[in-house]
């Protein structure tokens, strides 16, 4: 039997064999959520572009206020989106939140500060109450951004605050990287599509199809292209015409089943007849059987058909390809150290990803059963415990916890 | 001339049948697309102007402006796309 292949080591082995997909696509901000930028946004302007005042109150200058109870004669107002003109020595000006500081100024007192005299003529006066400092409630010019600064960089997954930081530089549209164009395909001659069967007369053997359900939305929230081939042919020719049809038109090819050892199944010999495949054995618990190939120019990828095992398999290893063809460099999930409030008495020879979930006292529970079957468990759980082989957890070990946010999002 | 015509994923469950023999006047992709629009029912929907279709002219992603010859092999994929 071959040595089974350590996870990081399958994982750079795939990566090494992506190419960023060619092509940009042009969209409107707007639409860019969830697209990886293919060119860096700089900015023309600085945010904000001018300074301006984080307060309702007055602006002075801080030499005309030596003392608490200065009264000084209101020259002007300031609401925001107008611009005031030079503060003259001796007065002060009413300004608003967000409103430019006039030349000359240079602190702003908050209206609590200050009390406003009944007016005689024009816009009055104001008793000032406190003494400023130079600079106080100023938003410097550039404070959030400089002039020139990249302010979201190629190869960056946009979220909602990056369309919202892209569109105050002004930019309504942005180069995203082109969809990976994926085509589906799901083998088993158990599975049943949900309404096709009702669940009181499924024959003996036989299973709902699950897997091409959260393979298809997990391709979809990584910005894929999703062509769902459904269950493969049950002849070997239409197979292999399946598969050279679908490498035609399609970046990757990611089969759910049919790649362990002794399944049978015609998919890996199909994938020869046209291109490589490799099955590799891979030490990771839920998963193992996984297989990388290429059909011309097209992946080829073929998971697990246990569900656990082909939904964690595809979270560790097709999702960081997918993003990588995309132009992302940053490929891994984050794991962060969090205590174990549950026993895991057993090692296992694999590197095992447990599931779990926190609880109210920020320690992590334990899904009660592990079986690589139910995706129960990947749906009660909020993430995963990345436990090296041969360890056991203890309670009140701290383990490495990767959210299911970092591996499914 | 004659095509072969394939159709993939929902486009072939729609339709009914994964391929055909088209006799076709149709120069171009598009063109062979409008005629097989133009026979309403399930062709109308499942390939009507306005989704996302993806063509294949002899195992090549084509655009509809590629052009047919007699004994070419077309394809019809319908990628579905994620927020």
């Amino acid at each position: 039997m071959k040595p089974l292949k350590p996870l990081d080591e399958a994982l750079a082995d795939l990566l090494a064999q992506v190419q960023p997909l060619p092509g940009v696509d042009t969209v409107t901000t707007f639409d860019a959520d969830g697209r990886v930028l293919a060119q860096s946004c700089v900015s023309a302007l600085q945010v904000p572009p001018q300074d301006n005042s984080s307060m309702d109150g007055y602006a002075v200058r801080c030499a005309d206020v030596a003392a608490a109870g200065v009264v000084l004669p209101v020259s002007q107002r300031i609401p925001a989106g107008s611009a005031g003109d030079p503060l003259r020595p001796g007065t002060t000006a009413r300004i608003f939140t967000g409103a430019p500081v006039p030349a000359g100024a240079d602190a702003i007192l908050m209206q609590e500060d200050c009390e406003a005299l009944a007016a005689t003529d024009g816009l009055g006066s104001v008793r000032i109450n406190a003494v400023p400092k130079v600079g106080q409630w100023i938003r410097s010019a550039g404070e959030d951004i400089t002039r020139g600064a990249v302010v979201l960089s190629a190869g960056t997954r946009l979220t909602p605050a990056e369309l919202g930081l892209a569109a105050s530089i002004g930019q309504h549209q942005l180069q995203v990287a082109r969809r990976p164009r994926v085509a589906l395909f799901s083998t088993g001659d158990e599975l049943v599509m949900p309404g096709e069967v009702p669940p009181e007369q499924m024959r003996p053997g036989a299973i709902y199809n699950s897997n091409r359900f959260f393979l298809r939305a997990m391709l979809m929230r990584l910005g894929c292209e999703v062509t769902d081939f459904g269950i493969v042919p049950d002849r070997r020719d239409a197979t292999v015409d399946a598969l050279r049809q679908a490498s035609s038109a399609h970046d990757l090819i990611l089969t759910s089943g049919g790649v362990s050892v002794g399944e049978e199944d015609h998919i890996k010999p199909a994938v020869e007849t046209l291109g490589t495949l490799d099955l590799w054995q891979i030490a990771m618990k839920p998963g193992k059987p996984f297989a990388y190939g290429r059909i011309g120019a097209a992946h080829f990828m073929g998971l697990p058909g246990n569900p656990v095992s082909s939904f964690l398999t595809f979270a560790l290893l097709v999702r960081p390809f997918v993003l990588r063809l995309q132009g992302v460099q940053d490929v891994d999930p984050q794991s962060i150290a969090v205590r174990a409030d549950f026993i895991w008495p057993k090692a296992d020879k694999r590197r095992e990803f447990l599931r779990v979930r926190h609880n109210a006292a920020g320690g992590l529970d334990l899904f009660d059963n592990q079986s690589s079957g139910v995706l129960t468990s990947a749906a009660w759980g909020d993430g995963v415990v990345d436990n090296p082989a041969g360890q056991t957890i203890a309670p009140g070990d701290v383990v490495r916890f990767i959210a299911f946010s970092e591996l499914l999002g | 001339m004659k095509v072969s015509v394939r159709y993939f994923a929902s486009i072939r469950e729609a339709i009914g049948q994964g391929s055909e023999a088209v006799e076709t006047a149709a120069i171009t992709l598009g063109a062979l697309r409008d005629e097989l629009i133009a026979r309403g029912g399930d062709y109308a929907s499942s390939l009507a102007r306005g989704r996302a279709v993806r063509m294949a002219l002899n195992q090549t992603l084509s655009d509809e402006s590629a052009t047919l010859a007699d004994g070419a092999e077309v394809a019809f994929f319908p990628p579905v796309t994620g927020g």
